[in-house]
């Protein structure tokens, strides 16, 4: 049988990742710089770097290689880039009239969130973005529906030919159109959409029409027209540059189309029509490589933790379940776009270390120095000291060693820097500064870890670090929660790449509802709910059934999983995403276990002291998953080799500033320990991409799948 | 059940909290810094930890205010944010507050201290699990609607601290429907009022307590959920702080917090020392009701003017004295206050431009007020029933205007990138509307969305729209359909409204107006929240801008939208369209009631296709028009967002469309030219001061002004000596001239 290997990439802010996976399961990771001018290079760079690890070259045997992908992935940032800089395409559009203003007022919300919480106090640091579509190309169009549903004010189509008429002139190359409550009722929107078109064909003209109610049928007009209009504004031209890179995979023999991830994690091919869902699908590689790990080793439960060179991302895996946002912020913009939930501060190995010049207290970040020009170590200009740079001065980090030595870094730079800029105004010692300030980060991320672990026991948690800084930070960060384990694995640096290789093809679909359960209903009250949840979920699955296969997946192999958001009725906005443990609700007894379920979610949210069934239930949204499976990598597991490291995976001592002191380190190579090894610290781990520092209170054993679980050592 | 502990057996060195609540005034008196505190000697001997421990307490707040106000039951705190949390030190000094309106850390800080002073350690005593809440006024809340739960905190039966949360309920059980209308004359009918009382015990609330809130308000629920925000939010603090306790130790728990307070002071001091000038700076502001032969009691059938003047004086050692000398009588409406909510209104600027970086009681030490008995920022002195259900009505106008004495102070320093021309004109017109609604059920419904504020020109640039506020840290307009599912509406149009800011080299940020019908309803019934439509500017900008127009709200009974919507015509979306003098509203047929004469002061009844357009007050701008860059007023002519007439008179623009590009065209030499004709009027408009000063006291000798404005000055110098001294001086008044 033909090798047929399954390849998936992350194109990053920093670095591009693939994974490349044989029909075995067995997989090779590759790496290099992002170029986002074409992301292309980046990916065919690293495509060749993965399998040099097998001894084999890409532009050698290009042909051959690529005609035995089954399945190639493609996650990068060019959508957002897209969005950053303002290079999209020119929209226009056709919005209620009275809201042409919306996206320049942006809920008032959109002009700060996302700032860090000092930040939100000060009113000179808030600036709308611009918007996307400038004031020009906005027409007003007079029409009203109620929310019920219910024409109130009629379409004006004389509104919106003359609108489409004065935007095409304009030369508008995308139409969005925007109408309130359109999510209930679609009428106008969809028979505004016919008269532009019978517009653009009186003009000769032809541009793709995209509406609200049809890409996002969910309430809430700011995120649902800025939906509308990434999708209009960045989806094309983002799969034009898809196309391009599916073109030279196909040039080369692969035989199928290319896929993407999507923002809730799920693989979608590159034609899918609502691809704006792919926007946000940075952090979801990690997540589902976490989860996936998890249901290899037996884990249902995972604090998902990604130290990068900017950011600290976290997402918290409950049941195997990944949280979803529902309304993320994008790009300075609120979407409605279901994105896997992963919470960030701006705390990374590149974040600067600074004074307040009024409290002489240090502040770290928000910003950061990047990979360009990166810590003061790097010697690309940056004078300001990060922590990345505060890792090499108490020599966690090698100089030598940084990237598998393809980068030298300057220790005496970084001493310097720090010395001058911290150590010295505080009348401390340089190494004591640099110590402390690794706590002081290490200590922001366990407060992020502990905000997202409030209503959770961390004992029934495992905490899996990745990302490049992840392993160097994890026993800072992790704290002094009774955690049930704390775990990182060699392939830490790329975990996100094995994430969207791991993901299944998978679409959901969601809409506004309103039905209410009183408290303490009868069977015939909680059936007239019912009818609603079940008319409402039998046309999701249908919608979404249709979909799939229309994208070539059998539909035996679909698996559909209902879904409500419920809330207690009065409660304003906070709803919860609750499972439905039926497919349908066809008694009074199911309609019983879909409450239990919102309340048992609930409690662990908000504890019992929250809860208010005397209210009654609320259910304000529903939504279909539907999944199909899809090839996978297989993570070996290993017979365990002895506690001691092999002789080859000692890479000899060196001395590291720990506990106040300067202390000698065992160094290991990551990649020759073996399962079965343990390790003590005091200790540093290193492989090219990643080092795992381990505190001299700490110790590490490698189980059979090759997971490093770091332990506090026993006394 | 929990044991319950006399606090006073158990507190430090065996005092009571009263005693060292007196204590600690006693030590700032005397050594000008919080408890004594010369030395920072925790920060000093570790600034690491102290780092961490600050950044713990700032998460600890921020994820008591992300994940408790999700609990809650109304827009305002879920939403829009109206709620804070606290932590407080056992003598109810704040040391750490979460986002959301951050001023409340004054008042939350006063609510302790009064359950201290009014010796509760006795009776009813202060144990494990308590709740006590207050909304009262007098007890420390800045008005009804304000309502305050705080909890001991206690370790090894030592009481160690206190965790609090407030938020702004939609709804208090007032005669007219809401939390903030300005027209109930005194206390009586403000609503529920909970007297700094012992709600609950072993974090629950008591059943009498609920028992009253099921029957006094009119939406039972959402004050239960409002509540069980509050304390969820405050059981979080308490757990990490026990957390905290136990790492560190609570004798390093002690000291640390009480060093944290000490520096936020400190930051404060060291912040004005270096960006302000220090002396003295005065601005006055004004607000008027036009109420004659309206109103619910004869007391309130009066026009009336208030006159607040502000003076401050900051001294070299970075502490600011404040006057409010001159301000005039009690109100006979809902609009008073009393000093300690003026000094809530003062951190108000204090949080944003002084003490961001540490916002807690040491940023409330560092200025002290003064306000005249028997005025409306000190009512209960003299007036123990004072109405105060919108008590910002005076607090949020003089909060506003000291945005802009600590910027000139600023700009005098260089610090432009700093500098706000003040905070604007109040509030917004919003409407607060009880009736069935359109599920069919009985409720109150609040357009909140109006807090959603422009920002005011800055010394650098224009004023941004819609993206703060000055109360909240994190105001959301949030969306209309958010709306139209809350309350029986249907909006017409929620854009920028033209012309709306202040006008100056820099404009101030232009407001939104909501246009709405009432819809899907039998009828409802409403008045206008607070502070209500006055015809004076509240702030008028700076360096030579010109003011905004007042804020204001129009309404129509028996509008002909149906009619109009059926026959294609067109409707009403905006405030004013083609002219800053036209009013949309008059284009439609109907019982219309135009501008701030007549909104809503009176209840008034609505039904459905009845309109009613609200208009968030634009910000003032900064600098003169005639300076400003003509391509920023073509940029704000494109974008739709001046009036071709405010072009040519006020920034003395020449400006023509140009149909085929869409977009408009400046004609610089004719624009240069017509600026000079400005200036050479100007000139010509000119006298000398002695010349008006003369001219001017005739009239002011023969009262030759409104009644209003008279009774306005005699109030102001009957209750305020310097300003009866002042005035008499300035005018050479006879001794004998009384107003």
């Amino acid at each position: 049988m033909a090798e047929e290997y399954l390849v998936s990439c992350d194109a990053g802010g920093t670095m591009t990742d693939v994974v490349v996976i044989d029909s075995a399961g067995r997989f090779v990771i590759g790496k290099h710089p992002t170029t986002p001018q074409d992301e292309g290079l980046g990916y065919w760079g690293s495509f060749a770097d993965a399998l040099s690890y097998w001894g084999m070259d890409l532009e050698k045997a290009k042909g051959e290689i690529c005609s035995q992908i089954g399945m190639a992935v493609y996650g990068g940032t060019t959508m957002l880039n897209t969005l950053i800089t303002r290079s999209g395409a020119k929209v226009g559009l056709l919005i209620t009239r009275g809201f042409e203003d919306i996206l320049r007022t942006g809920r008032c919300k959109q002009a700060y969130a996302g700032q860090p919480l000092s930040d939100t106090y000060r009113m000179v640091l808030r600036k709308h973005a611009e918007p996307l579509v400038p004031k020009k190309l906005i027409k007003g169009v007079t029409e009203r529906i109620d929310l019920f549903g219910n024409v109130r004010i009629p379409l004006y189509e004389d509104d919106v030919s003359e609108g489409v008429t004065k935007l095409l002139d304009q030369g508008i190359e995308a139409l969005v159109i925007s109408f309130l409550q359109s999510y209930i009722n679609p009428a106008h929107e969809k028979r505004a959409a016919e008269i532009a078109r019978d517009v653009m064909k009186g003009m000769g003209k032809e541009i793709p029409i995209f509406t609200g109610s049809n890409l996002s049928p969910i309430a809430r007009e700011v995120s649902r027209t800025n939906t509308a209009i990434v999708q209009a504004y960045a989806v094309e031209p983002v799969r034009k540059h898809l196309f391009r890179i599916e073109q030279k995979l196909k040039d080369n023999g692969y035989p199928a189309n290319l896929h993407t991830v999507l923002g809730y994690g799920g693989k979608c091919d590159i034609r899918y029509e609502r691809l704006y869902e792919s926007l946000a699908s940075g952090p979801v590689g990690g997540l589902f490589g976490a989860a996936y790990l998890g249901q290899v080793i037996g884990e249902q439960n995972i604090v998902c933790t990604d130290v990068g060179g900017t950011s600290f991302d976290v997402g918290v895996i409950t049941q195997g379940i990944i949280p979803l946002e529902r309304e993320p912020l994008v790009a300075r913009m609120f979407v409605t776009m279901p994105m896997t939930d992963c919470r960030s501060i701006g705390a990374g190995t590149g974040t600067y270390i600074r004074l307040d010049p009024y409290t002489n207290s240090i502040k770290l970040g928000p910003d950061s120095a990047g990979s360009v020009p990166g810590p003061v170590s790097y010697d690309s200009g940056n004078e300001t000291p990060t922590i990345g740079d505060c890792d090499l001065v108490v020599g966690i980090l090698d100089p030598d060693y940084f990237l598998g030595g393809k980068v030298k870094l300057n220790v005496d730079k970084a001493y310097t820097a720090l010395k001058e800029r911290v150590a010295d105004p505080l009348g401390l010692d340089v190494y004591d500064v640099a110590e402390g300030v690794i706590r002081m980060v290490d200590d922001s991320m366990h407060q992020h870890l502990w905000t997202l672990m409030v209503g959770r026991d961390p004992k029934d948690y495992v905490v899996f670090g990745y990302g490049g800084g992840g392993p160097m930070h994890l026993a800072g960060y992790v704290g002094d929660l009774p955690w049930k384990g704390i775990a990182t694995v060699p392939y830490a640096s790329a975990a996100s790449a094995l994430g969207c290789a791991a993901m299944d093809y998978k679409h959901r679909f969601h809409k506004t509802v309103s039905t209410f359960v009183p408290y303490q209903a009868d069977e015939a009250a909680k059936m007239a709910a019912a009818q609603v949840l079940n008319y409402q979920w039998d046309e999701l699955e249908e919608t979404a059934a249709v979909e799939l296969v229309k994208e070539g997946v059998p539909k035996e192999k679909i698996t559909f999983t209902p879904v409500a958001y419920m809330r207690y009725n009065g409660q304003w906005i906070q709803d919860l995403e609750t499972r439905s443990p039926v497919h349908r609700i066809r008694s009074g007894a199911d309609m019983d276990k879909l409450i239990d379920e919102f309340q048992r979610v609930y409690t662990s949210v908000y504890s019992t002291a929250g809860r208010y069934p005397e209210a009654g239930f609320h259910v304000g949204e529903i939504a279909v998953i539907a999944v199909a499976p899809t090839i996978k990598p297989t993570l070996p597991k290993y017979d365990l080799a002895g506690k001691k490291p092999p002789a080859q995976a000692r890479r000899g001592r060196r001395r590291v500033y720990s506990d106040g002191e300067w202390q000698e380190a065992e160094i290991y190579e990551m990649d020759e320990l073996q399962p079965g090894n343990e390790v003590s610290g005091l200790a540093v781990i290193e492989a090219p991409s990643t080092t795992f520092f381990v505190p001299s209170d700490r110790e590490v054993y490698i189980d059979e799948w090759k997971v490093f679980w770091l332990r506090r050592k026993t006394v | 059940m929990s044991e319950i502990v006399k606090t006073a057996e158990k507190a430090a060195k065996g005092k009571t909290l009263k005693q060292r609540l007196e204590e600690n005034e006693k030590l700032f008196v005397e050594t000008g810094c919080l408890f004594g505190l010369e030395e920072l000697e925790l920060k000093e001997k570790d600034p690491i930890n102290y780092g961490i421990l600050w950044n713990t307490f700032q998460n600890m707040l921020y994820t008591a205010y992300e994940t408790a106000r999700r609990i809650s039951g109304s827009v305002t705190l879920t939403e829009q944010g109206e709620c804070m949390w606290g932590l407080l030190t056992p003598t109810g000094d704040s040391i750490v507050t979460s986002g959301g309106i951050p001023c409340h850390l004054s008042p939350q800080s006063l609510t302790v201290k009064n359950i201290i002073r009014l010796n509760y350690e006795e009776d009813p005593g202060i144990n494990e699990g308590d709740i006590f809440e207050n909304n009262l006024t007098q007890f420390g809340t800045t008005h009804a609607g304000d309502i305050h739960d705080l909890l001991p905190i206690f370790w090894e039966r030592e009481l160690v601290g206190w965790a609090g949360g407030m938020n702004h309920a939609v709804e208090v059980g007032s005669m007219l429907p809401g939390s903030n209308c300005n027209m109930h004359p005194n206390m009586f009918g403000e609503g529920m009022h909970v007297c700094l009382e012992k709600v609950g015990s072993n974090y629950e609330f008591h059943r009498s307590y609920l028992m009253r809130v099921e029957h006094c308000v009119r939406t039972p629920s959402a004050w239960v959920l409002d509540c069980k925000a509050r304390v969820g939010g405050s059981v979080i603090i308490r757990d990490k702080v026990l957390d905290l306790i136990k790492k560190y130790g609570v004798d390093y728990y002690k000291n640390v917090t009480q060093e944290l307070i000490e520096d936020g002071r400190r930051n404060g001091v060291q912040r004005l020392k270096k960006q302000s000038v220090p002396g003295r700076l005065r601005k006055s502001t004004f607000f008027d009701m036009v109420m004659n032969g309206r109103g619910l009691i004869p007391q309130q059938q009066n026009n009336f003017i208030r006159s607040l003047p502000i003076e401050t004086k900051l001294g070299l050692d970075g502490r600011m004295e404040i006057s409010l000398d001159g301000a005039t009588q009690v109100e006979p409406f809902g609009t008073n206050t009393t000093p300690e909510n003026m000094k809530a209104g003062t951190l108000i600027p204090f949080v944003q431009l002084v003490g961001h970086e540490m916002p807690n009681s040491g940023t409330a030490s560092l200025f002290d007020l003064e306000a005249p008995a028997g005025s409306c920022v000190n009512a209960f002195a003299t007036n123990p029933f004072a109405g105060s259900l919108s008590g910002w009505s005076c607090v949020h106008p003089y909060g506003q205007t000291m945005f802009e004495l600590i910027s000139r102070s600023y700009f005098s320093r260089g610090f432009v990138e700093e500098v706000v021309s003040s905070a604007g004109n109040s509030g917004g017109s919003r409407i607060i509307l009880e009736g069935i609604g359109m599920y069919g059920k009985h409720g109150v419904f609040d357009n909140m969305e109006m807090v959603a504020m422009p920002m005011p020109a800055r010394a650098i640039a224009d004023g941004d729209p819609c993206c703060w506020s000055s109360v909240h840290s994190m105001p959301d307009q949030t969306n209309a359909e958010s709306y139209e599912a809350w309350y029986p509406a249907l909006y017409l149009g929620r854009n920028i409204e033209p012309d709306s800011g202040g006008f100056g080299k820099y404009r101030g940020g232009l407001a939104f107006t909501s246009v709405f019908m009432i819809m899907n309803t039998p009828g409802l019934w409403g008045t206008n929240e607070a502070p209500p439509n006055s015809l004076s500017a509240g702030n008028y900008g700076v360096y030579g801008s010109i003011p905004t127009g007042p804020r204001g709200a129009d309404w129509t009974h028996r509008a002909n939208l149906k009619e109009l919507a059926e026959s294609r015509k067109p409707l009403i979306h905006s405030r004013r369209s083609g002219d800053l003098r036209s009013p949309e509203i008059l284009k439609l047929q109907g019982d219309i009631h135009n501008e701030i004469l007549g909104w809503c002061n009176d209840p008034e009844q609505f039904k459905e296709y009845d309109v009613i357009v609200c208009q968030r007050a634009g910000q003032p701008g900064m600098g003169d028009p005639i300076e400003r860059d003509p391509a920023l007023v073509k940029k704000d002519l494109d974008e739709g967002d001046t009036f071709l007439w405010t072009a040519n008179n006020i920034f003395c623009v020449e400006a023509s469309y140009d149909d085929k590009a869409e977009e408009w065209r400046i004609d610089y030499d004719k624009t240069e030219k017509r600026r000079q004709e400005m200036r050479e009027k100007r000139k010509s408009r000119g006298q000398p001061f002695k010349e008006w000063w003369k001219t001017e006291r005739k009239k002011v000798i023969a009262k030759e002004m409104r009644e209003e404005i008279v009774a306005m000055l005699r109030s102001s110098m009957q209750l305020g000596p310097r300003t009866n001294k002042e005035i008499r001086e300035f005018w050479r008044l006879p001794s004998d001239f009384n107003f």
